[in-house]
């Protein structure tokens, strides 16, 4: 299984940084990638795994620092002249086109397939797709069928073949089984094994320290943009890879604290069914309670938030809030923003922000919209940075001047948490809301939650990371194609919460089956 | 036996595309032939409803292009009266028929590469691109014709236009000849895929480095040359240039594609159902035309049609999506 590390690189990466404003993602990543070697590239979210893979396969220009293709150098971020090369990346949220069948996927990719410059003969192209996929391990597809009409995993399987078309000697793999079931991910781990073994360097990103130590010959942590660890996959066990990748953080979860949890019911959902995304889904979030949603991508729960909020309709069920004249049913958006129930999109800039206005206008949109017709900029200032202390934003007056798509995607979840506070809410939906945001403003974001906690606040949240969810939750309930299969009540009977690394085992079980 | 398979895929996604525009004319003939028997059904009025729809054909499919790659040309107005405009000059100038026609596909060419190089190259938007050449093509056009309608189209495209293959007029061989040769532009090219794929995914370049601005001039160069040809056949036709020819044009095209089943966000649609759904607008006109409805009555009509076939799309989209679902979850259980 091990490369042989005399081999000459066929990549070399050195020095390579990036930052975003003021955040760096990356910082002086230096490494060298041999042919029939996996490397993983394993970190905590925001670690700077994907920004890492995007760079060394051209995807993404780096600010500094160089990469050679055996030992000539490449001019960075130009992706043709890198997949020419021989780089490839295979991309998380796969970017397939939808409306396009297998084959033409597969063919914009090769230019091998052309006759006479320009003409595309579906048989040829037909075979090299099926002799593609064969390789991939998904001879159960058909060439001619829509991109749009595969399931998640066949379309991973596309995706990794698409990359293949231009027969690259170094493949990114960002992240390919995030989303997939256990023996889905086990045939992604085999192809990645079987394209190693054909004499390609690969890279492997993901968060699943089993699978990274299953796959992978050598593995690389990222913390912070940082290279904190580089080691044999043979000389570590996952307690090991799991202590460098979270550091500190992992602490903050296992740490004891108190909960909040009272015993009065303050969003119920009761037998909610959306028909193709979740079934029959009962759940209480009490007041001063955080209550965590896990699963893998499919399991329906983005769809049960969205839902719980109002902004699906049910086809079954209901979803009711407690308020001081006894239980009222969530029907729609508006009937549960008047109750007092907000919903935090893991879309931020589509579906958070209002692009384009200040931050002191988007913390003060919700307050605005309610009562007064006219309003003043500099009370709207004043008031904005009143709430903005609150959730972390400091009091720098020159942030909330600013138009707000400037800030950070941390900046821009503290400003939307001010938004819903200064909205009078009291009970919280929020979807993956510490989804790309850096390490330091994931704590100040944790904080902040349990802080609404232990106002009283009664929150519903989910994020794809154990250890997150972990960091925040009372308790736990974990989803699966769509039904919840299970859960844990860290809380015990003095009160304290504590998750202990069985328990985090546990969900992550259930989870997978 | 695979390329049976093959060939039944590829005929059922165009047939699902266009299936409501197929379903509107169906409707049509039905109403022309049982109401209007003996007018309807008859070789003249054929040729009339005929008479207009390579035009229109053409034009959608043009139109078509942009649309697949997620934008649209809205300049189609423009450069029709600008080729038009340049073509009297020449006639009138006594350049022969294949030197003006020639020169008129160039233009058609030269605004459309303009377009491209504008959108593709200094990354305007399309819509608001097209809109502003609009007005600069047709403004160049009304500029050196004088704003008036002129008459007299060149000897050779009158000739061209008139001829035909025994009953089958020639303009209907080109629009046939052209959908054919689009269509296979279209499925079965390398710059036909990358201008759909550019429809699906704008950040093409960055997932598999094909460069997009190459790809609009493309898009918008051959889109130009469709509204060249169309418009030198409407000269012919007519045997006149009116320096609103494209403005009557530029809807019914947007329209016909719309109705054979392209989604205006780009991506998806099809050559074949453009060029039904120009048939369909053609055929509106000439039924409700023989039912005698007054010009106010025909424009409430065709825009009922259009609303009610573009219904009947998305609903059989939906069906169709929940059939797969349901099957989906069929095979998981």
């Amino acid at each position: 299984m091990m490369g042989n590390r005399y081999t000459e690189p066929v990549l070399s990466a050195r020095n390579l940084s990036k930052a975003y404003g003021e955040s760096t993602v990356l910082n002086a990543f230096t490494h060298d990638f041999v042919p029939g070697e996996v490397v993983g590239l394993v970190g905590a979210n925001g670690a700077g795994k994907s920004t890492a893979g995007r760079i060394l396969a051209g995807a993404l220009q780096a600010d500094s620092g160089g990469l050679r293709v055996e030992g000539k150098s490449l001019a960075l971020g130009h992706r043709a002249a890198a997949i020419r090369r021989g780089l490839q990346y295979v991309p998380q949220e796969l970017d397939l086109c939808d409306d396009l069948t297998i084959w033409e996927n597969v063919a914009i990719a090769d230019d091998r397939l052309r006759r006479w410059g320009f003409a595309l003969p579906a048989g040829g192209a037909r075979r090299r797709t099926t002799s593609l996929l064969s390789r991939v391990g998904a001879k159960g597809l058909r060439p001619y069928t829509r991109v749009g009409d595969l399931s998640f995993a066949e379309r991973q399987l596309v995706a990794i073949a698409r990359a293949l078309a231009s027969d690259p000697r170094f493949i990114v793999f960002d992240e390919p089984t995030a989303s997939l079931g256990e023996e889905e991910s086990k045939v992604v781990q085999e192809v990645v094994r079987n394209l190693a073994s054909d004499g390609a360097a690969c890279a492997f990103i993901s968060h699943r320290t089993a699978e990274v130590l299953e796959t992978c010959d050598s593995v690389i942590v990222l913390r912070d943009g940082l290279t904190v660890d580089i080691s044999r996959t043979i000389e570590l066990t996952e307690d090991d890879l799991e202590r460098s990748m979270f550091g500190e953080f992992a602490l903050v979860s296992e740490a004891q604290r108190l909960s909040a949890r009272t015993s009065v019911p303050s969003l119920t959902i009761k037998g909610a069914t959306v028909k193709g995304a979740f079934d029959n889904v009962n759940l209480i979030v009490n007041g001063g309670e955080v209550l965590g949603v896990y699963g893998l991508a499919g399991a329906g729960i983005g769809s049960l938030l969205r839902g719980s909020a109002g902004l699906h309709p049910l086809d079954q069920g209901s979803v009711s809030l407690r308020t001081p004249k006894g239980n009222s049913d969530v029907t729609s958006v508006a009937a549960g923003r008047r109750l007092g129930l907000c919903f935090l999109s893991m879309d931020r800039s589509g579906e958070g922000v209002y692009p384009g206005h200040s931050t002191a206008l988007n913390i003060e949109s919700e307050r605005l919209t309610r009562g007064k017709a006219f309003f003043s900029e500099k009370a709207c200032l004043e008031d904005a940075m009143t709430v903005g202390a609150k959730s972390g934003l400091g009091s720098n007056k020159a942030l909330y001047s600013r138009n707000v798509e400037r800030l950070s995607g941390g900046q821009q979840q503290k400003a939307l948490f001010a938004r819903r506070m200064a909205g009078g809410s009291h009970t919280w939906v929020m979807d993956e809301p510490l989804g790309g945001i850096d390490v330091k403003t994931k704590r100040d974001i944790t904080t902040l939650i349990r802080d609404r906690a232990l106002s009283g606040d009664a929150i519903l949240i989910s994020t794809g990371d154990l250890t997150d969810l972990t960091a925040i939750c009372d308790r736990v309930i974990v989803m699966r194609g769509g039904r919840t299969v299970g859960g844990i009540d860290a809380v015990g009977t003095d009160g304290q919460v504590s998750w202990t690394h069985e328990r985090i085992e546990q969900l992550r079980a259930l989870a997978v089956r | 036996m695979a390329w049976g398979n093959y060939a039944a895929a590829a005929i059922a996604r165009v047939l699902q595309l266009s299936k409501a525009a197929l379903i509107a004319l169906a409707v049509l003939l039905i109403v022309g032939a049982v109401f209007r028997p003996e007018q309807f059904l008859t070789i003249g009025n054929l040729h009339a409803v005929l008479l207009f729809w390579p035009i229109v054909a053409i034009c959608a499919m043009g139109q078509l292009l942009a649309i697949l790659s997620g934008g649209i040309d809205l300049s189609l107005a423009g450069t029709f009266s600008l080729v038009g405009a340049c073509a009297m000059m020449l006639n009138a100038a006594g350049v022969d028929g294949i030197t003006t026609v020639t020169v008129g596909l160039a233009v058609g060419a030269l605004c459309g590469v303009f377009n491209g190089f504008l959108i593709g190259y200094l990354r305007v938007i399309p819509l608001a691109c097209t809109l502003a050449t609009l007005f600069l093509f047709g403004g160049i056009a009304a500029w050196v014709t004088g704003g008036s309608t002129l008459y007299g189209a060149p000897e050779f495209l009158r000739q061209v236009v008139s001829g035909g293959v025994g009953p089958i007029p020639s303009t209907v061989l080109l629009g046939l000849a052209i959908l054919g040769l689009a269509t296979i532009f279209v499925y079965r090219t390398s710059v036909g895929l990358r201008i759909r794929a550019l429809g699906n995914l704008h950040a093409i370049e960055h997932v598999v480095g094909v460069r997009r601005s190459s790809i609009q001039v493309w898009v918008y160069g051959l889109a130009g040359v469709l509204f060249a040809v169309a418009s030198l056949i409407q000269m012919g036709t007519l045997n006149s240039y009116y320096p609103s020819g494209g403005n009557d044009l530029l809807l019914p095209a947007v329209a016909a594609a719309a109705l054979g089943g392209a989604s205006l966000k780009g991506g998806s649609g099809s050559v074949f159902g453009a060029a039904i759904g120009a048939l369909v607008l053609a055929t509106v006109s000439n039924v409700f035309d023989l039912l005698g409805l007054s010009p106010e009555a025909h424009q409430i009509g065709i825009g009922l049609v259009l609303v009610v076939t573009l219904l009947v799309e998305r609903w059989l989209n939906s069906r169709r999506r929940r059939l797969q679902t349901q099957q989906k979850e069929e095979q998981v259980a």
